[in-house]
């Protein structure tokens, strides 16, 4: 894994208005990627997952607006601030989106052929229509579809193959970072294995960045390179997926991995007591205090920042000592 | 069994029924059209009644095949009815119902067919801009307009309309297909004659039901645009007018379609008060008159050919759908 950074987000904060009130789904999350790896970014529904990935391509829509932030990509730009032409040349060309629920991501009126090529002609990148073709059913081959699923229409493929057909999609460009928002939620475990796969494979084979969200633990031990775990809109771990699984820092991380089964133990499974604290009435300081069994007095009262305790970990806990390496 | 077969099949049935129901009704009523004539005549004082009476009936009952069996007499109007020959106008009489229904057609579509269409076509669009999220404010201002609008009935606001401009501006003429004393050719000066008399009509159904189809586009582009494929299509990059126009009113159009096919149906029948209120020409004028002078030959008439436009408007849409959406299967 190089150290080339493909996307740098800093103190992003997304909210969605509500009245006189804003509600911050996404509160001050920073974060590297580094191309050719894969970040998987996990928590519960709420903790702002899909708003992060929305905001990363400026497709969230009102009531939810960003409030600050940057997100600088490979070659300096910063997202945040392009205007609306830029942005949509920058869609797709630097930063693709695997759908969540692909069921519905295609057009349900018009052929896959003609889906991937209006991609590539709003780029304009003067391709002729043989060049075009020759590309999409390249893009199919890759992701083991047949050429003739070109001139079909969305609903004449199975699931599977519409996850395919959107994996595809989303290369056609070639971009440096991909963004795979739940991409195999809607799939039995077979195809669901089986589409990761692929999605692995072109994403190797770009070496482009990819972002994958999800709450599938499982999945994201297979596939992420590191994980980033959510918790009520900020990053409270960021680790090696190995040394997360292993030995993960912050408690809720640690609750997190006790409530999952284990092959090498037969124990009872902990789940988290409480629940996801609303947006609107944030607890003080740390927002997991409530429901963590570790909490001390401060953690009342300051709130942890992400920092570095490891090399290549950080944790946003007032409780996990650094460690120098 | 193919699409188009089925298609075909139900849009035979659905014109044998009327056709049947055509046949029954005016049986089932009390009286025949022969007595009618005979009390009309009566009361003229044109008739005195008695054997030579009792003749002429008897004549006129076999001439219209009234001595027949049902079942024969039904069969024979089946006949007549496919080969479009729908018997005789009584009050217009030798002239027959379909020579009349013929030459008051192309009035009612020319009119009411265009500017169903039309409307259809600016209340789609102008609905499709009324959800989009990037469209000017000031555009949202006409909803409460399209609203009000969508609830006068047409022949009210046709009234107001050829009270304003016919009868106090005196800019357009009160009624008619043409100026009266001008003979229907082909050149320009009747062409923009009829466009004249044209306008009104056409502006009092326009902005009727502009607003059914603005607001109905509005809805369902609405339930569009929250669409994973709409999200999709702009996280590719796509131009606004490309997400707009390829994806977003290409899907929200599709019930429209439907809608369309059912409005163009029923444009001959429903607009007959439009053709009352301007003396227009078309199948609801001869409709009308037809029901005030107890035609039933040419209400009949009319009634069948109502239902066959219906009939056949359903038919063409259901073979252009699958055209439009792929899913309903060919």
């Amino acid at each position: 894994m190089s150290q080339e950074i493909a996307l740098q987000v800093n103190n992003l904060r997304v909210s969605y208005r509500a009245g006189e009130q804003a509600i911050p789904a996404v509160n001050d999350v920073s974060f590297s990627l580094y191309a050719g790896e894969r970040l998987g970014i996990v928590g519960e529904s709420g903790s702002g997952k899909t708003t992060l990935a929305l905001a990363l391509m400026r497709l969230h829509k009102p009531p939810a607006y960003i409030l600050g932030g940057e997100a600088i990509l490979g070659d300096g730009k910063d997202i945040m601030t392009l205007d609306r032409e830029a942005m949509r040349q920058t869609r797709w060309s630097r930063l693709s989106l695997i759908p969540q629920g692909s069921m519905n991501s295609l057009n349900p009126v018009v052929k896959v052929k003609h889906q991937m090529a209006d991609a590539i002609e709003a780029h304009e990148r003067g391709w002729t229509r043989a060049h075009i073709n020759k590309r999409i059913s390249e893009l199919l081959g890759r992701v083991g579809l047949p050429d003739s699923v070109a001139e079909m229409f969305p609903h004449e493929l199975s699931g599977g193959m519409k996850q395919r057909v959107c994996i595809a999609l989303a290369i056609v460009l070639e971009p440096s970072v991909i963004i795979a928002d739940e991409p195999t939620s809607a799939l039995d475990v077979v195809v669901q294995r089986v589409v990761m796969q692929t999605l692995n494979e072109v994403q190797q084979q770009l070496n482009a960045a990819m972002i994958i969200i999800g709450h599938d633990m499982g999945l994201m031990a297979q596939s992420a390179d590191r994980l980033a775990v959510m918790y009520a809109g900020k990053m409270v771990e960021v680790s090696p997926i190995r040394s997360f699984f292993h030995d993960p820092q912050h408690p809720y991380s640690q609750l997190l991995i006790s409530s999952l089964p284990s092959p090498e133990e037969q124990r009872e499974l902990a789940g988290i007591p409480g629940s996801q604290p609303s947006l609107l009435e944030l607890p003080s300081g740390c927002a997991f205090h409530p429901r963590c069994p570790v909490a001390e007095d401060r953690c009342k009262v300051d709130i942890p920042q992400l920092r570095f305790v490891r090399a290549d970990r950080r944790v946003a806990c007032h409780l996990v000592e650094e460690q120098p390496a | 069994m193919s699409y188009l077969s089925r298609r075909i099949i139900m849009f035979g049935i659905v014109v044998l029924l009327a056709a049947t129901a055509n046949f029954a009704i005016p049986r089932m009523a009390p009286g025949d059209p022969i007595g009618a004539v005979l009390e009309e005549l009566r009361a003229r004082g044109a008739s005195t009644g008695g054997a030579a009476e009792q003749e002429i009936v008897a004549a006129y009952r076999a001439r219209f095949g009234l001595d027949q069996p049902v079942f024969t007499q039904y069969i024979r109007f089946l006949v007549n009815t496919l080969r479009f020959d729908l018997g005789y106008s009584i009050s217009y009489y030798p002239q027959k119902v379909e020579s009349a229904l013929l030459r008051a057609l192309p009035w009612t579509v020319g009119l009411l067919a265009i500017s169903t269409v039309i409307s259809f076509a600016f209340g789609s669009f102008f609905g499709a801009l009324m959800a989009w999220p990037r469209t000017p404010a000031a555009v949202n201002r006409f909803v409460p307009f399209f609203m009000v609008l969508s609830a006068v009935p047409y022949y009210l606001l046709g009234l107001i309309l050829v009270y304003l401009f016919a009868f106090v501006m005196r800019l357009l003429p009160l009624g008619g297909a043409y100026s009266s004393g001008t003979i229907p050719t082909l050149d320009i000066d009747f062409l923009l004659d009829v466009i004249r008399h044209g306008i009104l009509p056409a502006l009092s159904i326009l902005l009727t039901s502009v607003g059914f189809w603005a607001l109905g586009m509005r809805g369902t582009m609405v339930t569009v645009l929250g669409e994973d494929y709409l999200t999709l299509a702009e996280a590719k990059g796509l131009s606004d007018r490309r997400v707009f126009f390829g994806y977003a009113m290409r899907n929200a159009l599709l019930p429209q379609v439907t809608s369309l096919a059912i409005a163009l149906g029923t444009v001959a029948s429903g607009s007959v008060l439009v053709e009352v209120v301007f003396a227009y020409p078309g199948v609801g004028w001869l409709l009308y008159n037809a029901l005030r002078s107890s035609d039933y030959y040419m209400v009949q008439g009319v009634a069948f050919f109502l239902i066959l436009t219906v009939a056949v408007s359903v038919l063409v849409v259901d073979l252009i759908y699958p055209l439009l959406d792929p899913r309903i299967e060919r």
